[in-house]
């Protein structure tokens, strides 16, 4: 049996540094499940209805899909039609006998008129009374009748409420 | 004492590897497109019905469709009544919420006896809020995928109806 002894020769270190190879595998396995994720919620059309933050609709199983029209935002203390807002008190409106709500007709008669003006002008836009209501959880009905009784009264005849889709 | 050295060659030692930059730079290049266009919350409408003239004119013929009535839910903070024309079909009593269940399962049975039928009449009471008619409807408007009576008009509750 032969012994062996370890070598007594140096071994010489290389002196170059070794390439450095940083290891992104890991990442892209984080990246591909975020995109499949970003694709699964990805809308091509974008958001055809802007909700405030303050605003919270129902939750609804409906699929229909949102359409373009008036909007009409009721939250439970501003009324705001097409993004202005109205200076209608949202708690006087609500107990009062009155079934119109004055000021809101009179707006909603202004942009009735210009949506006739634009269709009178072109002809591939037809005043077809669109309107969506964006209503607060928390409003009665009390309320919401009122409002749309007064949007049917200015021409806006159809109505539709916007809704959150339920997953 | 020391191993015995290996007799093996040593061979040149490569690093075998995917180049993956070009691709994490596509994903890094996505990734803020995607985000931007994500839509996190869908909202959806519903549709609300009203009858035109025309329509309430020239009426499908009832004999046909099997829908010679007038549906209506009434919702009040304390019942969820079911009639078809005056006659009661359903009452229950509101603890909490509604047993919505209920009032799909009765609709489904109408439905099926009068498959043509598209319409009905929500009666609230002022006080219903407005999350309580949503659920109300969507109970109205489908039963598991099933579509029930899709076109629903609101309508104020008659205060003299006997509940």
């Amino acid at each position: 049996m032969t012994a062996y002894a370890p070598t007594k020769r140096r071994i010489p270190r290389s002196r170059k540094p070794s390439l450095l190879v940083l290891n992104i595998t890991s990442m892209l396995d984080m990246f591909v499940i975020l995109i499949i994720f970003l694709l699964k919620s990805y809308s091509s059309e974008g958001l055809i209805l802007t909700i405030p933050a303050d605003l919270h609709l129902p939750y609804s199983t409906t699929r229909a899909a949102p359409e373009p029209g008036l909007v009409v935002e009721v939250s439970r203390d501003t009324l705001v039609v097409d993004g202005r807002v109205l200076d209608v008190d949202l708690k006087e409106v609500e107990y009062s006998q009155a079934l119109l709500i004055d000021d809101l007709y009179s707006y909603l008669m202004v942009k009735a008129r210009q949506y006739e003006e634009i269709s009178a002008a072109n002809p591939n836009l037809d005043f077809t009374g669109k309107l969506v209501l964006e209503g607060d959880q928390d409003i009665p009905f009390r309320l919401l009748k009122k409002i749309l009784y007064t949007c049917g009264q200015a021409g806006f005849i159809n109505q539709s409420l916007a809704v959150f889709q339920r997953e | 004492m020391g191993f015995k050295p290996s007799r093996r060659r040593k061979k040149p030692s490569y690093i075998l590897d995917l180049n993956l930059v070009p691709l994490l730079s596509l994903f890094v290049a996505l990734i803020p497109m995607l985000l931007l266009t994500a839509i996190f919350q869908n909202v959806g409408i519903i549709n609300l019905y009203l009858p035109t003239l025309e329509e309430a004119l020239l009426k499908e013929d009832p004999a046909e469709t099997g829908a010679d009535f007038t549906l209506g839910v009434v919702v009040t903070p304390e019942q969820l009544t079911l009639l078809k024309d005056d006659e009661v079909l359903m009452q229950d009593w509101i603890q909490g919420a509604p047993d919505l269940g209920h009032l799909s399962d009765e609709l489904w049975r109408i439905k099926s006896e009068a498959s043509g039928k598209r319409d009905a009449v929500l009666l609230l009471d002022p006080e219903i809020r407005y999350e309580t008619i949503i659920e109300v409807m969507d109970a109205m408007r489908e039963k598991d995928g099933r579509e029930l009576f899709p076109d629903i008009s609101l309508a104020d509750r008659i205060a003299k109806e006997p509940l």
